[in-house]
């Protein structure tokens, strides 16, 4: 009798440590992943000041989406190697800043359903959740996450958008 | 000389009065670490759902100011422009109120779900002139 409950208790430690390994496992792994609260922060301030969509699609589009600033610049984002790039042109001096805004882009979608309006769709890989085992090749065993964000452009001003 | 070391009885193993207190500790120990794990689980959902949420909410949100849906109370579908990371159903209300001045509305969003069995809701409120 004591055996035998001691048997169902050291199964039940078992299990538990095992879920405990795992969790740990996937809570150092995710310590990895990218932080998408920054990147969907640097877009909804892209695209919330920008005065306007310069390549407007209705339909979805796998292009750099082209953004026009208050002062006269011009925004461009969009996947380069897999990564999502932005590229800043200043007005005037035409200089271009460049920044690596997610690595790991597997796919970039935009469209503008109405003017002033853009969705976003993005895919990107994530380490994957503690149920799931992971290779220790680079790049294999990771999950495929999707983002779908929609923003008003609001730097031009009056209607709903203020 | 004999000491009380070599009159007592030589013990061998544990006696069952020990066996089953060392099982009540173990036993405890687990079913507290099993809540522990199980809380934090929960508590992971709950973040996870609670981000939804607010994504929902601000996708609603910026679905009105952009024009994409007319200026009016109601429940809204927005299965084509969001899809929750969680497994949650989110369903989106908005509340419109007039304000004193003419053409603007005081526009209320809310996102809502059930989360194990708990109705979670996040909401904005901010205000909105009509186009």
């Amino acid at each position: 009798m004591v055996l035998a409950l001691l048997s169902i208790m050291v199964l039940v430690a078992a299990s538990l440590v095992v879920h405990s390994v795992q969790l740990l496992g996937a809570t150092g792994r995710s310590v990895r992943d990218p932080i998408l609260v920054h990147v969907t922060s640097r877009l909804r301030n892209d695209i919330q000041e920008a005065a306007a969509i310069t390549n407007p699609e209705e339909l979805w589009s796998e292009d750099p989406l082209e953004l026009a600033t208050r002062a006269g610049g011009l925004v461009r984002i969009g996947v380069e190697n897999g990564d999502l790039v932005r590229r800043n042109e200043a007005p005037g001096s035409g200089a271009v800043k460049e920044r690596v805004l997610l690595r790991g882009v597997t796919s970039w979608w935009w469209r503008s359903p109405v003017p002033g309006v853009v969705d976003l769709n993005i895919g990107y890989l994530i380490n994957p959740s503690p149920e799931r085992s992971v290779s220790r090749d680079p790049g294999y065993g990771l999950d495929r996450r999707k983002e779908n964000l929609r923003f008003a452009v609001r730097g031009s001003g009056g209607g709903t958008r203020w | 000389m004999l000491t009380l070391f070599h009159l007592a009885p030589r013990r061998r193993g544990f006696s069952l009065v020990e066996a089953v207190a060392a099982l009540a500790v173990f036993g405890f120990a687990v079913i507290v670490a099993a809540t522990f794990l199980d809380v934090q689980m929960s508590a992971a959902r709950r973040f996870e759902a609670r981000a939804d949420l607010v994504r929902a909410a601000e996708t609603l949100l910026e679905t009105v100011r952009g024009g994409v849906i007319p200026l009016a109370s109601g429940d809204v579908d927005l299965s084509d422009e969001f899809q929750p990371m969680s497994s949650i159903r989110v369903r989106t209300t908005l509340r419109v109120t007039p304000r004193p001045l003419p053409d603007l509305y005081e526009v209320r969003v809310e996102a809502r779900a059930m989360v194990r069995s708990e109705d979670m809701v996040v909401s904005i409120t901010t205000q909105v002139w009509r186009p």
